[in-house]
C-alpha cells in the first residue's frame, strides 16, 4: 500500500490508468468495510460513488495521508448518511435484528475502532492468514475449512468427524483469537477511544 | 451461552426469540458490543480476501467499467459547459475565448516527472544527485521517490526506509521529506531519516543546519539542533528528543554501523537483524552498562564478536 503514493500523484495530474489501478488494488476491503454496514449491492454503490468523487475532486488529494483511511472513513460517512435514509425502506425479517444493527453502526468507525481499523487499513490477506497460521492445529483446520472455505459446521463435522458443536467452538475460539491478535495494543485503544467518549 | 449464540447470528441462523436475547446481552455493556461487533467484523472480513476467483475478478471488472463510464459522461459534460460558454463569448476577441479555454481544460497540475529509485541491494549504499545539486544516501531496502527538476515552491521527495541527506541551501525553496507518517523541512542542511527504526517509529538525527519536523498535516512539531535525534511515533503522535553523537550514528553510510550510548542487548539485537544470526552470551553481568560499539559489515560477524567480547570481556558465540 506504500505504492499508493505513487499512483495518486499520478492522479492528481490526471491519470486514469493510475487511477483505475487505485481502484483495483483497494476494491474488496473496501467493499467488504462497506458489507458491514449495507447490503451488497448498496456496498458496491457507495464504493464507486466514493471513488467517483476521488476522482472530480482530485485535485484535493494529498500523497501523504493514508489513502485507505481516507476511503475508509468517505464510506463510512456515505453509508450512515444512507441508513438513515433507509431506516423506513429497510425490511429485516425481526425488528431486534434491525436494533442490534443498530447498535453495530457506531462500532464500525475506522477510525475510533483499533480492530476495524487494523482490519481494514492494511491488507486484508495478510491479516488474516498471518492470524489464522497462529491458531493451534485442530482449531485452524476447522476454522479454514469454515471461514475460508465457507463450509457448513454440518459439512465440517461429519468431514471431521467431530460433533456440531464442537466445530462451533472451534469457530468462536478462532474467532476470539484472531480479535486478540489485530487488536494488539490494547492501551493505545483505550487512549483513542477514551479520547472520544 | 453467548458464543453459541453469536455464531449463530453470524450464520444468519438465529430465531426471533434467539436475537432478542442476544439484543439484551448486547444492551447490558459496551464491553459486550465491542467483543461482538469485532467478531462480526473479522468474519465478515471474508469477503473482502481476494483469491484468485473469476467471479471475483468479473465483480471488479463490471464495477470499473461502470465507474468509468460514469466518469466518462462526467468529463463529456464538463467539456461540452466549456464549448458553450467560448461560443457565447465569440463575438468577443480570440484572445478572451482562449484564456476561458485554459481554465476549463487545463490540468490542475504542471507535469512533473518523477523518478522512484529502489536501493534492493542487500549489502550497500546508493547515493543519489538530485537536481539541485543535494546528495542523498540511501540505505539497502529503502525506496526515494523524487522529481527530475524541482520545479514550485517547495523542492519535495519522498523517502520509505532510510536514507542520509545533504541538501544544498536555498530559503526560497524549502526542502520537505515525505517520510512515510511525518514531514521533514530542511533549509540546507545534513541529516538522517529513518521510516522504520522500529514499528511504528520514524527517526531523524541531524548532524548540521537546522530542520524543523511536522506531522503529516504540516503542523510544526519540534525544531531540531544538530546531534539531536528525534523519535516520532506515528500512532500515538508524540515526539521524543535526545542528544547523540550524529556523525557516529550515520556513519552507515560509510559502511560502517554505528551505536552509541547503548544497552548490551541492543547490541546484540543489531548483530544479530545485520548478520542474519543468534548469539550466545551472557549478558547478566552486563545489564546495566552502556556502550558505544561500531563495526564495519563487511568484516563479518567472527570479527564483529571477537571485538565485542574484547569490549566486555565477556565471550560472545553465534549460536549453531
Amino acid at each position: 500500500m506504500r505504492e499508493d503514493t505513487h499512483w495518486i500523484i499520478k492522479v492528481k495530474q490526471g491519470d486514469r490508468e493510475a487511477f483505475n489501478k487505485l481502484y483495483k488494488e483497494h476494491y474488496f476491503p473496501v467493499r467488504s468495510y462497506a458489507m458491514l454496514l449495507l447490503s451488497a449491492n448498496e456496498a458496491d454503490d457507495v464504493v464507486q460513488d466514493v471513488f467517483f468523487n476521488v476522482w472530480v475532486h482530485r485535485e484535493r488529494l494529498n500523497p501523504e495521508l493514508s489513502f485507505r483511511s481516507y476511503l475508509l472513513r468517505s464510506v463510512y460517512n456515505t453509508s450512515l448518511n444512507i441508513i438513515k435514509h433507509n431506516k423506513y425502506t429497510t425490511d429485516y425479517a425481526s425488528s431486534y435484528k434491525k436494533e442490534i444493527e443498530d447498535l453495530g453502526y457506531q462500532h464500525y468507525d475506522p477510525d475510533k475502532n483499533e480492530v476495524i481499523h487494523r482490519l481494514y487499513n492494511q491488507d486484508l490477506y495478510i491479516q488474516i492468514h498471518t492470524a489464522i497460521e497462529s491458531l493451534s492445529p485442530k482449531c485452524q483446520e476447522v476454522f479454514r475449512l469454515s471461514y475460508l472455505e465457507e463450509m457448513p459446521s454440518k459439512e465440517i463435522s461429519v468431514r471431521l468427524g467431530i460433533s456440531v458443536s464442537t466445530v462451533e467452538n472451534h469457530i468462536h475460539s478462532a474467532l476470539k483469537q484472531l480479535r486478540k491478535k489485530l487488536e494488539s495494543c490494547k492501551g493505545l485503544f483505550l487512549l483513542l477511544f477514551s479520547n472520544f467518549l | 451461552m453467548q458464543e453459541e449464540l453469536i455464531y449463530k447470528y453470524l450464520s444468519g441462523e438465529t430465531s426471533a426469540g434467539e436475537e432478542r436475547e442476544l439484543l439484551k446481552w448486547l444492551k447490558e455493556s459496551p464491553e459486550n458490543q465491542a467483543y461482538f461487533f469485532e467478531i462480526k467484523a473479522i468474519w465478515n472480513a471474508r469477503e473482502g480476501m481476494v483469491c484468485n476467483d473469476v467471479e471475483k475478478e468479473k465483480l471488479l471488472a463490471t464495477s470499473l467499467n461502470r465507474l468509468n463510464q460514469s466518469i466518462d459522461q462526467y468529463e463529456r459534460k464538463k467539456k461540452s459547459i466549456s464549448r458553450k460558454t467560448i461560443g457565447i463569448w465569440s463575438g468577443v476577441a480570440a484572445a478572451v475565448a482562449l484564456l476561458l479555454g485554459f481554465f476549463f481544460l487545463t490540468p490542475e497540475y504542471k507535469q512533473a516527472d518523477y523518478i522512484t529509485h529502489l536501493n534492493n541491494y542487500t549489502d550497500s549504499v546508493e547515493m543519489i544527485t538530485l537536481a539541485d545539486g543535494s546528495q542523498i544516501w540511501l540505505r539497502e531496502n529503502s525506496k526515494l521517490t523524487y522529481p527530475k527538476n524541482f520545479t514550485g515552491e517547495y523542492r519535495e521527495v519522498h523517502l520509505e526506509g532510510e536514507a542520509f541527506f545533504h541538501i544544498k541551501t536555498n530559503p526560497k525553496h524549502p526542502f520537505i521529506v515525505h517520510a512515510d507518517g511525518e514531514l521533514v523541512r530542511v533549509l540546507g542542511t545534513s541529516f538522517n531519516v529513518n521510516t522504520r527504526f522500529r514499528d511504528d517509529i520514524i527517526e531523524t538525527i541531524l548532524v548540521k543546519g537546522s530542520i524543523e519536523l511536522q506531522s503529516p498535516n504540516g503542523e510544526p512539531l519540534r525544531i531540531l539542533q544538530p546531534d539531536q535525534r528525534a523519535l516520532y511515533s506515528r500512532n500515538a503522535k508524540t515526539l521524543e528528543v535526545n542528544e547523540v553523537d550524529a556523525n557516529i550514528m550515520t556513519s552507515w553510510r560509510y559502511g560502517l554501523i554505528s551505536l552509541s550510548d547503548v544497552s548490551i542487548r541492543t547490541i546484540l539485537q543489531c548483530l544479530e537483524d545485520t548478520y542474519n544470526v543468534v548469539i550466545q552470551m551472557d549478558t547478566i553481568p552486563l545489564k546495566n552498562r552502556r556502550y558505544n560499539f561500531s563495526f564495519k559489515r563487511s568484516k563479518g560477524i567472527s570479527e564483529a564478536l571477537e571485538q565485542l567480547t574484547f569490549m566486555t570481556g565477556v565471550a560472545a558465540e553465534v549460536n549453531r
